[in-house]
């Protein structure tokens, strides 16, 4: 069966000379946010409990879950602090 | 778990697939400025980790946070955030063995209330035209694969 023609866009962004840095930070994004997700409802906490602890606003634990934002490591530092976490662990 | 993208038959008798036809906006083009270029790998492989991260997790966790369902549909949303634009792929999940890839979009990040209706509505029919594509994947099993090129 003929098939209409595509170019396959990621062979072509891994050609990017970034292609690895913007892959890698994605990833790192998603990770945190998967991260922070489970902890944080494993604790059964709401991300406004969680914020309160932490010193920040449910919606920058919100944007950091969504994987929207690469967060800096001082919030990192603080909301797992507040999860009595004392370490972090990233599949990568 | 297998990523596949649905495809149907168009009126040239050519295998089409809506969310291939979707990231060929990110295709680059010599006119393209290095910027645009940066943009648009960017974007694509921010879909690639959201997808790799779909793929990994989606048997184990329900991925509340990147994956909305749709109680009317039998379709899921990934929620991507690419610059000041939401993506959303729509996709359905076969027990945990496919997930096929049935189309995606582009929402803006900040829009007014009016509009906010009329891209409300615009979603509304994306949806409704992807289950769709699902009764139809459903009757004939025709995908492509998610790296195709021709």
């Amino acid at each position: 069966m003929k098939v209409k023609k595509y170019s396959n866009v990621f062979k072509q962004a891994m050609e990017h000379p970034r292609a690895e840095e913007f892959l890698t930070n994605a990833r790192a994004r998603l990770q945190l946010a998967h991260a922070l997700h489970e902890e944080r409802t494993s604790q059964k906490l709401t991300m406004a409990e969680l914020a309160k602890r932490a010193g920040t606003t449910p919606a920058v634990i919100s944007r950091i879950e969504h994987a929207q934002v690469s967060a800096g490591i001082d919030i990192i530092y603080r909301l797992f602090k507040a999860l009595n976490k004392k370490e972090i662990h990233l599949v990568i | 778990m297998k990523l596949l993208c649905y495809a149907f038959k168009n009126e040239n008798q050519e295998l089409e697939a809506p969310f291939l036809n979707f990231l060929q906006t990110y295709v680059l083009k010599d006119s393209d400025s290095e910027r645009k270029k940066s943009l648009k790998s960017d974007a694509v492989l921010n879909i690639q980790a959201h997808l790799e991260h779909l793929v990994t997790h989606k048997k184990t966790y329900t991925l509340k946070y990147l994956v909305q369902k749709y109680k009317s549909h039998d379709l899921e949303v990934l929620k991507i955030k690419q610059g000041n634009h939401l993506l959303r792929v729509i996709f359905y999940s076969d027990h945990d063995k496919i997930i096929l890839l049935l189309n995606a979009y582009t929402k803006p990040k900040f829009y007014e209330k009016a509009m906010k209706r009329r891209v409300n509505k615009n979603i509304q029919k994306l949806l409704d035209q992807a289950q769709v594509y699902l009764e139809d994947y459903r009757k004939n099993h025709l995908t492509l694969p998610l790296n195709y090129e021709s």
